[in-house]
């Protein structure tokens, strides 16, 4: 699992994940995803097209984020997700808690404001 | 294959999975829906039917072919029957929904068909996926 963070504004930045989401890659990259999201205040567009795996604990990871970026005003968005990827967050109905896009623009325009 | 719950051997299985899977070619649908099944379950029986103890075992089984992939997964203990346990509540927003608790939800999402059984010393989940 590798995390890539990008500014691509004043106060907006851009992480890219890449690889398999699972109960493993969490343990290791909660603390670092929760610490570049949340505890920034930042509006962040997280793009999960190279994302190739997510099981229960990744999303466990990205609803328990959300929920510290409420507490801290920051805001965030995914998008890119496909295949299987999309179906897991389908079933999760993932798009009910986190604003989700199918792209970067649209990412961006759910987090405006 | 024969896997204790520690999470090293977790990954040595999910090796062994993802190995047998490139010999038994299926969709990728169903490649992904065998690999969480193997994930969510695993950690369920982890957490919740082995209590913790890093070296019960676990007999898991795949089958592939005839349009779909079969797991089972078979353990000492008492009965932990996924197939009986409530749907979730719908989601409503992120300050009522559960942090976690998604895993069973996934399983049955992906899965065709589940069947538990339990001879009072043994429980067996069966879960297939269409392919």
């Amino acid at each position: 699992m590798n995390m890539e963070l990008v500014a691509t504004g004043e106060n907006t930045q851009r992480v890219l994940l890449t690889g398999r989401l699972d109960s493993r890659a969490v343990d290791g990259l909660e603390a670092r995803f929760s610490a570049a999201i949340a505890a920034t205040g930042q509006r962040t567009v997280v793009d999960l097209g190279k994302l190739e795996f997510i099981a229960s604990m990744g999303i466990r990871m990205l609803v328990s984020c959300a929920r510290a970026a409420a507490g801290k005003n920051a805001k965030f968005a995914l998008y890119g997700a496909r295949g299987p990827v999309q179906e897991v967050f389908e079933f999760a109905s993932l798009s009910q808690i986190i604003p989700i896009a199918d792209d970067e623009a649209g990412a961006a325009a759910l987090i405006q404001g | 294959m024969q896997i204790d719950s520690r999470a090293i051997t977790l990954e040595d299985g999910r090796t062994t999975l993802l190995a047998f899977l490139r010999s038994n070619p299926v969709g990728d649908r169903a490649r992904y829906g065998t690999e969480l099944v193997f994930e969510e379950w695993m950690t369920n029986l982890r957490m919740h039917a082995l209590h913790g103890d890093p070296h019960a075992l676990v007999d898991v089984d795949v089958q592939a072919g005839r349009g779909e992939v079969c797991l089972s997964f078979s353990h000492d203990g008492p009965a932990f029957d996924p197939t009986t346990f409530p749907e979730p509540k719908p989601v409503a927003d992120l300050t009522d929904t559960p942090v976690g608790g998604r895993g069973l939800l996934l399983i049955r999402s992906f899965a065709r068909s589940m069947r538990y059984s339990h001879d009072g010393r043994r429980g067996t989940l069966i879960v297939c996926i269409d392919d």
